[in-house]
């Protein structure tokens, strides 16, 4: 007795000490550890950290102008109403390194342009003149033009600050871009943001938006998914009671112990475990339940854990081969799938002597050789590969309202950068980064990167020394100028030594821990062509995830074709008859087919997750293979297998069909597209198995 | 009762000093002016930094809008507010020029309420502004909203000027006093 409470105790605090451990986000899982460090890397630097708000009009932008200069904690900046406030920082660490970025001045040179600075500062008036004034005593040789110059170029496309908000000429429409100190992950400081703006019509897109939107609908779409999966299991469970064997509802005991023992040593073992993995378990309930299920309905135990084994062991074949993935998520889904359908099958196979289920079962499907014809699915399937178009962009992965959409076009449209190309180097290799910038400049391809802004370090070197000498001439400088340009005076004073290892404020932004970025954006494609012939490396985000989704479709590939060697060498050792092993693998072929060809008439997308869930179906449907497969072999010796078995695949089915059913209805692309090939896969795999495997073993007796 | 009398001598007094009409009887001659032009002597105190910016110029308006503000002294400067448009000229070269839509009302805000006071606008003040006599023609002028640039403004009446001298105090404590002179004033036909 003690045990058990224990034992129970350990199920509940597994079970809560996981809702902690449960992640939402792509970030470690999605990619290969080089892509997730570029992405890392890309992240780390603060360009990240900019998402953009959309307003309808001008009057609701005002009002969430100043409710985000009002969240101080996490706006660092958002260019509505832009005070000089905002970029005196930036400005300040600019005007503190002018010694390194310009020729000094002759005196003469100097003392004219700072009596032109004296008398425009007479006109400096109100809070933001006082900011800029003190920012002017900084600057004699007004510098500070230079880099307003610099740091507008190009940034807004079409988009003009009218009245200090960011519009484009003939719209209603207001564009606020925003700095945020936080990441992406932290989302709910980003549902903040989001319920300030959303009461005001905005609507926000980037990096963070993404992140939180794509949360939101998982959790949406799991609701969804676990009111219907209730509703089916209720239904079950009704219709087990009316034919009287509701104790055949013991087997489920095994599959959600199994789940939960799973997700624990997943834990254990990967520290986090992803919310797209525990969605693997119901689908894991599904397989588990399909051993108990037939077991309890067969009368020989004996040959049913036979056959419960080999389906088990073809089903493990696909997961350990997919778990050599070099994808994080498939890896932690394959783990805990395959301790989950291990455990399963062990605790099943323990209880299953304690429960017996008398069940004369009236469910019979006759083999015919009418249904034989239906194989030219298998064929019509196949062809309908080559003239499917496959969505394995990423962008199915990110979930996105039609309002998003519709702002996040006109955004993208209005700034007019059609890619955005990124290198990132050692910070020690200035020389690299200084060539890449000097090939583009004269092609007047945006561009931000640290050249931008610098010299060379002996143009750097020279300025320092040119400055350091202008200071023997000081005494030429009048007292007024002097003493207004004092902080200026200061600086010179300073300067002693050279030094260009620290980095300056305002290019701070290109560099982090070690790394410097530098940043292309075409406006054509002859300026694309430009920049890939030109730069070395130069890649796109979009690029990188082509380069990933071609590559995991090649893994996928080669590891499906291992995973079939493997299956069919386990399934040959077995029956040593090679109709046998077709007739296995006949579900799994029949349900690809049928997706095929359904996707071909119905032209619905088939993407990432599409090709996984056929991996799914894979395991699945080799199971219910070897099950009537044998089911039909063994069926004159003993005990006559035949129609008890088939009572428990049906029922098996119906499970597996209640946990995959809900998730065609979900709005999220990543689920639903697993919804769409697990609900086709499994109603190819109820027709073949109990249709046209049959007959296909009707007719090689026969012959 | 003889408490009471000087009271209320005291109070009318007090009263008849506060609701001095002076500046407007003597605003009302400029009423049909067309445009103004006049030399400035300007002092910028900013006492928080120990700073004072001495400059002299001219002050140039033509109603409905155009404000040319021109700093002689030094290297001259001209600052331009053409309706919709702002320019900055260093000697004779154009050194920059952009909407006033795209300055942000924050950085031209100031200069745009002085525009009221340049120009005479008596509606403008008296909407804006309380009035108070502080001395012979000296009248301070307190913003009706506290929110504005200006803690207080002080004008003193010229005889041959219609401002003599004008001390703007900033909320942040800095003070812009212009002394004016020669002014010339074409009126409408």
């Amino acid at each position: 007795m003690k045990d058990r409470k224990l034992l129970i105790a350990l199920f509940f605090i597994l079970l809560f000490s996981s809702c902690n451990k449960i992640e939402s986000s792509p970030k470690g899982y999605f990619f290969p550890s080089k892509i997730e460090k570029t992405i890392s890397e890309l992240e780390s630097f603060n360009i990240g950290s900019w998402n953009y708000l959309v307003f309808p009009d001008v009057d609701s932008a005002l009002k969430a102008c100043s409710k985000l200069k009002a969240l101080k904690d996490l706006v660092v900046s958002a260019v509505c109403l832009p005070k000089i406030q905002e970029y005196s920082g930036k400005v300040e660490s600019w005007l503190k390194s002018q010694f390194y970025l310009f020729q000094a001045p002759s005196i003469s040179e100097l003392i004219n342009q700072s009596e032109y600075e004296l008398n425009k500062m007479s006109y400096l008036m109100g809070s933001e003149g006082r900011e800029l004034f003190k920012l002017s005593r900084l600057d004699p040789v007004d510098s500070k033009s230079r880099y307003w110059k610099l740091v507008r170029s190009n940034q807004f496309g079409n988009f003009e600050l009218q009245e200090g908000l960011l519009r484009v000429m003939g719209s209603e429409k207001v564009l606020i871009p925003i700095e945020l100190s936080f990441t992406g992950s932290e989302m709910e400081k980003t549902s903040i943001l989001v319920k300030t703006i959303n009461p005001l019509g905005g609507v926000m897109i980037g990096a963070h938006q993404s992140h939180l939107e794509n949360k939101s609908q998982i959790q949406l779409d799991l609701k969804t998914v676990t009111l219907m999966t209730i509703a089916l299991v209720i239904l079950l469970i009704l219709m087990l009671i009316k034919l009287g064997i509701a104790k055949a509802l013991i087997v489920f005991i095994p599959a959600l112990i199994s789940c939960l023992i799973s997700a624990g040593i997943t834990i254990i073992v990967f520290g986090k475990i992803h919310a797209l993995t525990l969605a693997f378990g119901v689908g894991i309930i599904g397989l588990g339940v399909d051993y108990g299920l037939h077991a309890f309905f067969s009368p020989s135990k004996k040959q049913v854990w036979r056959t419960n084994f080999y389906g088990l062991i073809t089903t493990l074949a696909v997961f350990l081969v997919l778990l050599t993935s070099s994808i994080p998520l498939i890896r932690q889904m394959m783990f805990y799938s395959s301790i989950g359908i291990l455990l399963s099958f062990l605790i099943t196979k323990f209880i299953q002597n304690k429960v017996e289920i008398n069940y004369l079962s009236k469910l019979s499907f006759k083999g015919s050789k009418l249904h034989l014809l239906s194989l030219i699915v298998i064929l019509a399937g196949f062809v309908s590969i080559f003239l499917t178009n496959f969505e394995l962009g990423m962008y199915r992965f990110d979930f996105i309202k039609k309002e998003t959409e519709a702002a996040r076009s006109w955004v993208y449209t209005n700034l007019g950068k059609k890619k955005f190309f990124f290198k990132i180097y050692d910070a020690k290799d200035k020389l690299s980064i200084q060539n890449d910038y000097l090939v583009l400049k004269k092609a007047e391809v945006n561009h931000d990167g640290i050249y931008k802004y610098l010299p060379s370090r002996e143009d750097q070197l020279r300025n320092f020394n040119s400055w350091k000498s202008l200071r023997e001439d000081l005494s030429k400088i009048p007292k007024q100028s002097l003493k207004v340009f004092a902080p200026f005076f200061k600086e010179l004073s300073l300067l002693d030594s050279f030094d260009e290892k620290v980095t300056p404020k305002f290019i701070s932004h290109l560099e982090h821990e070690g790394k410097i970025i530098s940043m292309w954006f075409s406006a054509n494609p002859e300026q694309e062509k430009l920049i890939l012939s030109s730069i070395l490396n130069a890649r796109t985000v979009h690029e990188i995830m082509k380069d990933f989704t071609s590559m995991i479709m090649d893994e996928l590939l080669i590891l499906g074709l291992i995973a079939f060697v493997f299956i069919f060498f386990i399934l040959f050792y077995r029956y040593r008859n090679i109709y046998h092993v077709i007739s296995c693998v006949l579900p799994f072929f029949f349900s690809m087919g049928l997706f095929f060809l359904l996707q071909f008439i119905f032209h619905f997308e088939v993407s990432f997750m599409s090709i996984v869930g056929l991996f799914l179906i894979y395991g699945l449907s080799v199971d219910y293979g070897i099950f009537t497969t044998d089911s039909f072999i063994y069926k004159n010796d003993e005990a006559d297998l035949g129609e008890g078995i088939n009572t428990g695949l049906v029922l098996s089915w119906f499970s597996s069909l209640i946990g995959f059913l809900p998730l065609i209805f979900c709005d999220h692309n990543i689920l639903k597209d697993l919804g769409i090939v697990i609900t086709i896969g499994l109603a190819g795999v109820f027709y073949c198995s109990f249709f046209i495997v049959p007959s296909f073993m009707k007719w090689r007796e026969d012959a | 009762m003889k408490w009471i009398l000087f009271l209320s001598i005291i109070l009318f007094s007090s009263a008849a000093r506060s609701q001095d009409n002076t500046w407007l009887t003597h605003w009302d001659k400029y009423s049909k002016m067309k445009s103004i032009r006049a030399k400035f002597k300007q002092e910028k105190f900013l006492p928080s930094m120990d700073l004072t910016l001495s400059s002299k110029g001219t002050l140039y308006f033509n109603k409905p809008d155009l404000l040319e503000w021109t700093v002689t002294s030094g290297k001259p400067i001209k600052f331009t507010i053409d309706k919709d448009k702002v320019t900055l000229f260093e000697g004779k070269t154009k050194k920059s020029e952009m909407s006033l839509s795209k300055v942000g009302k924050a950085m031209v805000g100031p200069i745009l309420h002085l525009r009221g006071w340049i120009k005479m606008d008596v509606d403008f003040v008296q909407k804006n502004y309380d009035v108070k006599n502080i001395g012979k023609r000296l009248f301070r002028f307190t913003p009706k909203d506290e929110n504005t640039f200006f803690k207080k403004i002080e004008i003193k009446l010229g005889l041959s000027d219609p401002i003599s001298k004008l001390i703007l105090f900033e909320t942040s404590g800095d003070r812009l006093s212009f002394e004016f002179e020669e002014s010339k004033i074409t009126y409408e036909r």
